[in-house]
């Protein structure tokens, strides 16, 4: 196992710097860089950026050089962990700007996953062990209409109907009062109250599909032999069901939890972006309108190094939920 | 100088009017009762004490006797009087008292800027609650900038702001102008001339820094010659009459910090100049260089560097991806007519939202207490519903930009057929009066803008009454008049005209590459408009910087804009009104970049062309207020209603500005106005707003 896993970390080296270039490329694909988008957003503005003006802007924001320079000096940099800094941050550092949203977004993604396997796995053990009863179809059309809601629009539902009977604004996890105010009771009191809505709202979507395959695997085992044969030997019904069918069906579950990782740091940006939270995603989304390329840089990087992270994750967590996977066989 | 007097004189006897009250009250900062500010009249002219351009900057002001007037003036008798003439906020007077700080005379200059209050006076202290969708800040950084000058509401006028005065010589080849003497930059330090100087010598004049150079300033393809007369007069001499140079400072941005000058004793250390070491504190601060270190320092795009210093009411306090945060800056140079220093509010809390939508809710909700840039006219039912509900109210202040889409066809485009038919006056005539403006005016405004084309502001002393609605009538049967005299009468099955070279039906693209307004819905109406005489067209959004690309390389048919350099301040910088800027001079700007290289690229304009940009240089060449302002003016901007390069369909459009009910001395009536340029807030004067408790 040991061997195993140096080996894929060996590969992830490797993984990452491929990642680097693709990364690279595509934040340089769309036409113009960070300045052009400056300028375009300036004159949008009302001002006027002269040509020349605009040259002395691009040496000054090191856009000069070729895309190999800027590429090796942006990788070069990011491997030390230093990430380089926002040009439309005023130039703060962007591991800064990571630091001030990334811990929202990590409370705010697992609360939410918790949310989703709370309601989601309970509901699905229910429906597979009562197929076809009214409980089962209730829970399928709820779960299917969380499916085909997508968030966003939950989010604007749930604003419009705060403004409109409450008479208050939702956006943002935090009272204007207390946004910048040091940490107190009263304050994650006020984050609570706020953080309701985007854990739902978050969580709802994945919890319809998650009811489905806890659903459809579960269905699979409990018609399988060593059920059958359990129950013949008298195994009461509640151990039956959690020592082995539950267990094998949280397979799937399981080895998509890697996947997880990314979504923690980036995941509903849409969702974020209309409830006005204080997310990694809008931050990430801005940085790729603006094309501040620092920013989106080392965002998508730390998203594709979580991505192998979580993979590789799992693959671990999956040996030690199902003893049947092995690494190698000596035949 | 005798206003000035005047003044002092003034404020001294009401001072000694009020005195008693004053001492009454155990607040330095009680704010004075209505008496003083009712006779205010007194306090008006250094508000704007140079409507005359020739008016002598008086580079000997401020002698000895004269400073040490301020804190003798008052000298009210009573024992609880404060020893000085100005008051100030009581959390300043707290660090005063607590030796942080020196007292308000010493922080003030000799002369503070006297900003006459809207109404009444204010008191001390309180936050403004603004918000902001994204890290542009470019609202909130307007909010709080003030420079050396500004323009009024009308934008007819230039006035002295944070300057003293300013001066041209007879020929207007050199411009003079004068500072307050004993202005401070946030941390204390004096504000001088040097500071401009430093500017100049080493941020625009350093190869490093600048490796090409802002073409304003190089009048006649010369650089002006600054030179320092004192720490407070500055004269700038050009190569040829430059009288244009006040329009551009007037536009309080470019007369500000980090346009025109900077806190030098701040920056030097950051510079390789004055700081050999300069390259360690790069690497320290992890920049790759010392030049980019210094651009940090100097130009971060919002202003919200946290401990540099400057002059403008309140000053960074922290930043993050959620907030921006300012506090009053205690060496601001502004004084009520009372003589309270301003800013009257403490702090201004700006909310980073993270989309428009949410900050629209939260100024609906009166979560804030003024928002307008990123307010638009469509959200008006939303704020009318939520009045009452969220303690608000929404002014309705009119954008100079006379209109808010007009027509740009390139006149320059690749396709032959278009470009014959674009350069053909009836043809664009044609497509002018095909427009039902009226309908646009009541479907996408309330009825409250006005159909207008698109050329010069009404404001504009030249502009004539029958101009303002030459080619705007809603005229089917001429424009389908003005096609068939073209020659473009046949007609496919549909009814679309064809073109003469057999290629189908003539199709325009309108191109749109800034949402502002609703200028898809626009277009969308005129697409209409045109589809009734027969002509087609559709319309095309770009992102913006795609938009400019495609334009610089003349691939663009139709870039559509709002014409927002109709007014005054437009002189400056004409953008399409001019033939400076290629990437800008949306309807000719191969003509543009044929000028711009001496006829080495882009195409030959005609004479017509040829001749509006002599007539542009002709009119940057007056002296505002002249004759000859009026009569070349005029001969310039007529060109634009005559010729109609740029099809105007509606403008002189509200924008709904949404303010607190607790928010005091906003600016309000029919008067006001948005400018629409870098100095949007600056005639409104936000360090004199207060909030009522």
């Amino acid at each position: 196992m040991a061997g195993y896993i140096a080996r894929r970390l060996l590969y992830m080296i490797f993984t990452i710097w491929m990642l680097s270039i693709v990364v690279f490329i595509i934040i340089q694909l769309p036409p113009g860089d960070f300045l052009t988008s400056y300028i375009a957003a300036i004159q949008a503005q009302g001002t006027a950026v002269d040509s020349s003006a605009a040259e002395a802007l691009r040496v000054q924001y090191g856009l000069d050089g070729s895309l190999l320079e800027q590429y090796f000096k942006w990788f070069t940099k990011f491997i030390q962990g230093d990430m380089g800094r926002s040009f439309a941050w005023q130039w703060r550092p962007v591991t800064d700007l990571l630091r001030e949203r990334l811990p929202y977004s990590i409370m705010l993604s697992l609360f939410a996953l918790l949310f989703t396997y709370v309601v989601a796995v309970p509901i699905g053990i229910y429906a597979a062990t009562h197929q076809y009863s009214l409980g089962d179809y209730v829970f399928s059309v709820i779960g299917f209409i969380g499916l085909a809601t997508p968030n966003f629009m939950l989010a604007l539902i749930l604003l419009y109907a705060f403004f409109r009977y409450f008479g208050i604004s939702v956006g943002g996890l935090f009272s204007p009062d207390f946004v910048s105010a040091p940490w107190s009771l009263a304050k994650l009191w006020d984050l609570f109250k706020h953080l309701w809505i985007p854990i739902i709202v978050i969580g709802m979507s994945g919890t319809a599909g998650l009811i489905r395959v806890m659903r459809g695997t579960l269905l699979d085992e409990l018609s399988k032999q060593y059920v059958v044969t359990a129950r013949a030997k008298g195994v009461p019904e509640g151990t039956l069901l959690f020592r082995y069918p539950v267990r094998v069906a949280l397979n799937p579950i399981v080895s998509a939890i890697g996947w997880q990782l990314p979504r923690i740091v980036s995941g509903e940006t849409i969702t974020a972006i209309v409830l006005a939270l204080p997310t990694t995603g809008p931050l990430l989304f801005n940085a790729l309108l603006s094309q501040d390329m620092f920013m989106s840089g080392s965002i998508v990087m730390l998203l594709g190094i979580l991505t192998l992270v979580g993979t590789l994750l799992s693959d671990i967590l999956l040996v030690i939920v199902d003893p049947r996977i092995r690494f190698e066989r000596k035949v | 100088m005798a206003k000035q007097i005047t003044r002092r004189t003034f404020l001294g006897m009401s001072a000694l009017a009020v005195g008693s009250a004053l001492a009454a009250c155990a607040q330095p900062a009680a704010p004075a009762p209505a008496p003083t500010a009712a006779p205010a009249k007194a306090a008006e002219p250094t508000k704007a004490p140079a409507p005359a351009p020739t008016k002598a900057p008086e580079p000997t002001a401020a002698p000895a006797a004269k400073a040490a007037e301020p804190t003798k003036a008052p000298a009210p008798t009573a024992a609880a009087a404060p020893a000085s003439a100005f008051k100030e906020a009581p959390t300043l007077a707290d660090m005063v008292k607590a030796g942080k700080l020196p007292p308000v005379d010493q922080r003030l200059p000799k002369e503070p800027q006297v900003v006459k209050t809207f109404k009444d006076v204010g008191t001390y202290g309180n936050t403004l609650r603004f918000g902001q969708p994204d890290s542009g800040l470019w609202s909130f950084t307007c909010l709080r900038c003030t420079g050396l000058f500004e323009y009024d509401f009308a934008n007819s006028q230039i006035k002295m702001s944070m300057g003293k005065a300013y001066k041209f010589s007879p020929d207007a080849t050199t411009f003079t102008i004068e500072l307050r003497s004993g202005q401070k930059w946030s941390d204390g330090t004096p504000f001088t001339v040097d500071d401009i100087m430093f500017w100049w010598e080493d941020v625009e004049n350093n190869k490093d820094l600048r490796p090409s150079r802002d073409k304003f300033w190089q009048a006649g393809g010369k650089d002006p010659t600054f030179k320092k007369v004192s720490d407070t007069v500055l004269e700038i001499t050009f190569a040829i009459p430059y009288p244009v140079v006040l329009d551009r400072l007037g536009r309080s941005w470019f007369s500000s910090e980090n346009v025109l000058f900077g806190p030098s004793a701040y920056l030097k250390k950051y510079h390789l100049k004055y700081n050999a070491k300069a390259e360690d504190v790069a690497k320290e601060e992890k920049f790759d260089d010392w030049k980019k270190l210094f651009a940090s320092k100097w130009d971060p795009a919002g202003r919200m560097l946290v401990g540099r210093p400057t002059l403008w009411p309140w000053m960074p306090e922290s930043l993050s991806t959620e907030r921006a945060i300012c506090v009053r800056n205690p060496y601001y140079l502004g004084v009520d007519q009372a003589g309270n220093q301003l800013p009257y509010m403490d702090k201004l809390d700006c909310q980073i939202t993270g989309n428009r939508d949410v900050l629209i809710l939260k100024a609906s909700s009166g979560e804030l207490d003024f928002e307008a840039y990123h307010m638009n006219l469509k959200d008006m039912p939303v704020f009318k519903q939520n009045e009452a509900k969220g303690n608000f109210r929404t002014l309705l202040p009119k954008q100079l930009r006379t209109s808010d889409m007009a027509i740009m066809p390139n006149r320059t485009v690749q396709d032959p057929v278009l470009k014959e038919l674009f350069n053909n006056k009836d043809f664009r005539i044609a497509l002018s009066v095909a427009i039902n403006r009226k309908a646009i005016n009541d479907a996408l405004y309330f009825g409250l803008a006005t159909p207008y084309p698109g050329a010069g502001h009404p404001g504009l002393p030249f502009v004539k009454k029958e101009w303002q609605t030459m080619y705007i009538e809603y005229d089917v049967k001429k424009a389908n008049d003005l096609l068939d005299k073209i020659g473009l009468t046949k007609k496919d099955a549909d009814g679309y005209r064809l073109r003469s070279d057999g290629k189908g039906r003539i199709s325009l693209i309108q191109e749109i590459g800034v949402l502002e307004g609703p200028k898809q819905e626009i277009c969308e109406m005129v697409n209409k408009d045109w589809k009734a005489v027969g002509i087609e067209a559709t319309v095309k959004v770009y992102e913006g910087a795609l938009f400019n690309q495609r334009h610089l390389a003349n691939e663009l048919q139709m870039p559509n804009w709002h014409t927002d350099r109709a007014a005054l301040g437009g002189r400056s910088n004409p953008l399409f009104f001019g033939w400076d800027d290629p990437t800008q001079q949306r309807w000719g700007g191969q003509w543009c970049l044929w000028f711009q290289t001496n006829g080495k690229e882009g195409v030959e304009p005609p004479a017509e062309i040829k001749k509006n940009r002599d007539d542009l240089s002709k009119w940057r060449g007056t002296m505002l207020g002249t004759p000859e302002f009026s009569t070349t003016g005029a001969e310039f901007h007529k060109y634009f209603f005559e010729e109609i390069p740029m099809i105007g369909t509606v403008g002189l459009a509200p924008i709904p500005m949404v303010v607190s009910n607790r928010l005091m001395n906003v600016p309000d009536g029919p008067d006001i106005s948005w400018t629409s340029d870098t100095n949007f807030y600056a005639p409104y004067h936000p360090e004199q707003w207060w909030i009522k408790a």
